[in-house]
């Protein structure tokens, strides 16, 4: 167990003027009660440490249960286990863990170990006022069961010598196989509001039309699927959804699974790429959330619109390099879901920003610049070394005047400046904006063969009048910018006045355009009669807005 | 640890006594088709892939090699730390409980009670015990009695099964009295005179009971006791002794309930504890 020390009170400053002090900055245990309290609110930012413990402790195998009852959470893993005595130095004292004490890597599989300090294990207290853990290791034939209670200490603060008291929990060790490893964790009495965020029976009777709510049973068998109903959908972001499967994508978001089955990027066959979707595979960490696997949810289907920059670099700060590995991914448009867009660098595997894991500052690059293309764009950037001590306790977000943050930063916007967005310009945008003309005239030339009823329509320009003579000129005649000089179902051919044309803008001639040319079908078809003119024009104008 | 005699759980008189469920399982099949039931199954689960043959409830086989309950409703309680991570792996969309099914509801009474929970109403309870019931934390008795209170607060019709081992030399005597009272008790009790007439044409004295008779009609007794006490009749029943050579002789009751809302209890009581009297049957001299 861990030295205890009575912390005193402050460095006994006084307010004598004119004797030089000295004082030092101290970690009090109240700043990490403040800290767990307001870091792991959510329901899935809970159950990721728990997660996360489990991968550390070499485990290949988490089951995680929720439904149908939603009063509980159980999480079992086949990792190595702890025994009673692990569990009281490893989690009985938040911020004084042992975790790393062997090493940054775990004893079996050699996983950089993702806790460092134990401050997560806390966080269950922010959903749950029960928490029971069953665990046994290899080789020793017993497990302890503990119960912790924390409801007790919700209202008052209970401060210790040495701490605050989060809970309290009463051990028993019962004989087990040797063989055996594994832990079981049992949140139980979840709080209301966790339990109103994991029922979505109301959300799936709506979706499923059912009169039978309490029989209602989750609609998804795979995390492919949840994301491939947003697409049908049209959701643009993951908040339009409802907050059970939001909290699936948050919590799969925070752990280190593989990639959806084609994610992250589709059509893309790259060395990066391949190394990053490789590394997660090899990783053998399966989370069953309710019989679905847990993927990480990044997924770009194909587009052809589309390009991917890679890079395997490393940048030096003093005596320290960081090293990393990632990819951007760009597209021509807004990338949704609008939580993907943005940069998610990970550290240990585990993405360090807000919400889904991804910065969509860019590292705070200038909000001024490339407004349009930095919605196009979304990255991971995998940390293979370095910049862990730039990251804030809360593993959420860095200490941005660190200097590893700041080389990193510096190195991403000349990537994105000279690299990235020169592609969404150049090799995305351009063409785009070719083909887009393209498309744009092929719209409008199939709407004026509907128009005309014609098969093709050709275009000729109207020659120069001969220039009359001052008598004849005739200052009330009306010149139309366009003229129909022949029409069948084959060809229509209209002549087009380039100087008339020119007076309107070319942002209304579109429109125009069509409108003259109703009017001269009508005006033809009438052959003078003004009754029915009106008649003809009005007709064919509605026709046209069913075109539209 | 002594270690307890294993029970094989495929026989074909177990075979028997779960196609008995499920025949008295489908009388209670609501308009919906949903059937909503409370069970230990065992790390085979064989009554629930019975249930899922038979279309009471429907799963599918999911990615992780689970089976998702598509259709029903699934109540587990297993004690086994082992056996219970097993189940909740296999078995997804249903609820499996890590602890005594006894201690489970008395831990939850308040909040079954004010209906926070969402495991009752149930349409079958299926006690399939292969362990020593008289051991149980809470007994079998006050268990049998949360049962109905929390079944009568929604007014529900039900199945009940009960099984349980013959563990005459292990048994709690505090059990073995409870039993001999209840059927003591019964004898004296002006509600019960059919009981007491139906007994004395079998029986001299309670002392003429073997441990077989003392078990079956003392635990129909507290059954159909709590069953009254809350407005339950008895609509069918089976009672029966099964196990072949060299296994261990196993009870089973079936039952099913019809909740009658302005009936009486002692009405019910008078009428129905005779029932416990019913012939049991011995599935060895059946087959004989």
């Amino acid at each position: 167990m861990p030295s205890k020390k009575s912390l005193n009170n402050g460095n006994k400053i006084t307010l004598e003027i004119g004797v030089p002090q000295k004082g030092n900055i101290k970690v009090h245990s109240q700043i990490i009660n403040d800290l767990s309290s307001g870091i792991y609110s959510s329901p899935s930012s809970c159950v990721k440490e728990l997660i996360n413990n489990a991968y550390d402790a070499d485990a290949q195998s988490v089951v995680i249960r929720v439904k149908p009852i939603e009063d509980s959470i159980s999480i079992i893993d086949d990792g190595s286990g702890m025994n009673a005595v692990d569990f009281d130095n490893n989690f009985a004292w938040i911020s004084k863990s042992n975790k790393r004490n062997n090493g940054e890597l775990s004893p079996k599989l050699k996983r950089p170990l993702i806790g460092k300090i134990g401050i997560g294990f806390i966080a269950v207290n922010e959903i749950c006022e029960e928490l029971e853990i069953t665990s046994t290791k290899e080789g020793e034939p017993i497990k302890f069961r503990v119960n912790i209670n924390f409801k007790n200490y919700y209202q008052e603060e209970t401060v210790a010598e040495d701490g605050i008291i989060k809970g309290a929990y009463s051990l028993i060790n019962e004989e087990e196989d040797s063989k055996e490893h594994y832990t079981i964790i049992r949140l139980l009495k979840l709080k209301e509001s966790v339990k109103n965020v994991l029922d979505d029976r109301l959300y799936l009777s709506e979706i499923v039309r059912s009169k039978h709510k309490d029989f209602d049973t989750v609609t998804f068998d795979s995390m492919k699927e949840i994301l491939d109903l947003h697409t049908q959908k049209n959701l643009k972001s993951f908040s339009e959804d409802n907050a059970y499967i939001q909290f699936i994508i948050d919590l799969a978001s925070y752990i280190p699974v593989e990639y959806i089955p084609g994610g992250p990027v589709e059509g893309f066959k790259r060395k990066t790429l391949s190394e990053i979707i490789k590394l997660h595979e090899n990783l053998n960490f399966k989370v069953d959330l309710d019989g679905i696997y847990l993927k990480k949810p990044i997924y770009f289907p194909y587009k052809e619109l589309s390009n991917v920059v890679e890079f395997h670099d490393e940048v030096n700060t003093g005596d320290d390099t960081i090293k990393f590995k990632g990819y951007f991914y760009i597209q021509h448009g807004l990338l949704v879901p609008r939580e993907l867009n943005g940069v998610a660098i990970r550290i240990r595997n585990i993405p360090i920003a807000e919400q889904y894991g991804f910065d969509p500052t860019f590292m705070r690059y200038p909000n001024y610049m490339e407004q349009l293309f930095r919605n196009w764009v979304s990255g991971e950037i995998y940390i293979e070394s370095g910049l862990e001590d730039a990251m804030n306790i809360d593993r959420k977000s860095f200490r941005i005047t660190h200097p590893h943050y700041l080389a990193l930063q510096s190195y991403l916007h000349h990537l994105l400046k000279n690299k990235v967005f020169k592609i969404a310009h150049d090799e995305i945008y351009e063409v785009a904006k070719e083909e887009r003309t393209e498309e744009q005239k092929k719209i409008t030339t199939d709407k004026k063969k509907k128009i005309l009823k014609t098969k093709a329509v050709t275009y000729t320009k109207k020659t120069a009048d001969k220039k009359p003579k001052v008598a004849q000129v005739n200052k009330n005649e009306i010149k139309a910018p366009i003229k129909i000089l022949k029409s069948s179902s084959q060809n229509t051919i209209v002549e087009l006045d380039e100087a008339e044309i020119k007076k309107f803008k070319k942002k209304d001639w579109e429109v125009l355009e069509n409108v003259f040319l109703i009017f001269e079908l009508a005006y033809k078809e009438s052959k003078g009669d003004i009754n029915s003119l009106r008649s003809l024009f009005y007709h064919k104008i509605n026709e046209w807005k069913d075109i539209k | 640890m002594t270690k307890q005699p294993v029970y094989l759980h495929n026989s074909s008189h177990k075979d028997f006594i779960r196609e008995k469920w499920i025949e008295f399982a489908q009388e209670m099949l609501t308009a919906g088709g949903n059937l909503s039931l409370i069970t230990f199954p065992a790390e085979e689960m064989q009554d629930l892939h019975l249930f899922a043959t038979k279309g009471l409830i429907e799963w599918e086989q999911t990615e992780t090699g689970g089976y998702k309950i598509k259709k029903g409703k699934v109540t587990c309680f297993e004690k086994s730390d082992k056996i219970w991570m097993k189940l909740s792996k296999k078995l997804i969309n249903a609820t499996v409980e890590k602890e005594e099914i006894g201690s489970y509801f008395q831990s939850k009474y308040k909040a079954i009670m004010s209906k926070q929970t969402k495991i009752f109403p149930a349409d079958v309870i299926n006690l399939d015990y292969d362990g020593n019931i008289s051991k149980n934390k809470v007994s079998i008795e006050d268990t049998i009695g949360l049962i109905f209170k929390y079944q009568a607060l929604h007014e529900k019709n039900f199945s009940l099964f009960l099984t349980w081992p013959q563990t005459e030399n292990e048994d709690e005597q505090s059990y073995k009295d409870m039993l001999k009272q209840t059927i003591e008790d019964n004898l004296d009790d002006p509600n019960a005179v059919q009981f007491k007439e139906k007994f004395e044409t079998f029986f001299d004295s309670l002392n003429d009971l073997n441990y077989e008779q003392l078990s079956i009609i003392g635990l129909a007794k507290v059954i159909i006791k709590k069953a009254s006490e809350h407005k339950f009749e008895i609509f069918k029943n089976e009672f029966y002794l099964y196990g072949e050579q060299n296994r261990r002789k196993m009870f089973s009751i079936l039952l099913n309930f019809e909740f009658s809302k302005n009936a009486r209890p002692h009405k019910i009581y008078s009428k129905d504890v005779v029932k416990s009297l019913t012939t049991l049957t011995d599935l060895n001299e059946k087959s004989n």
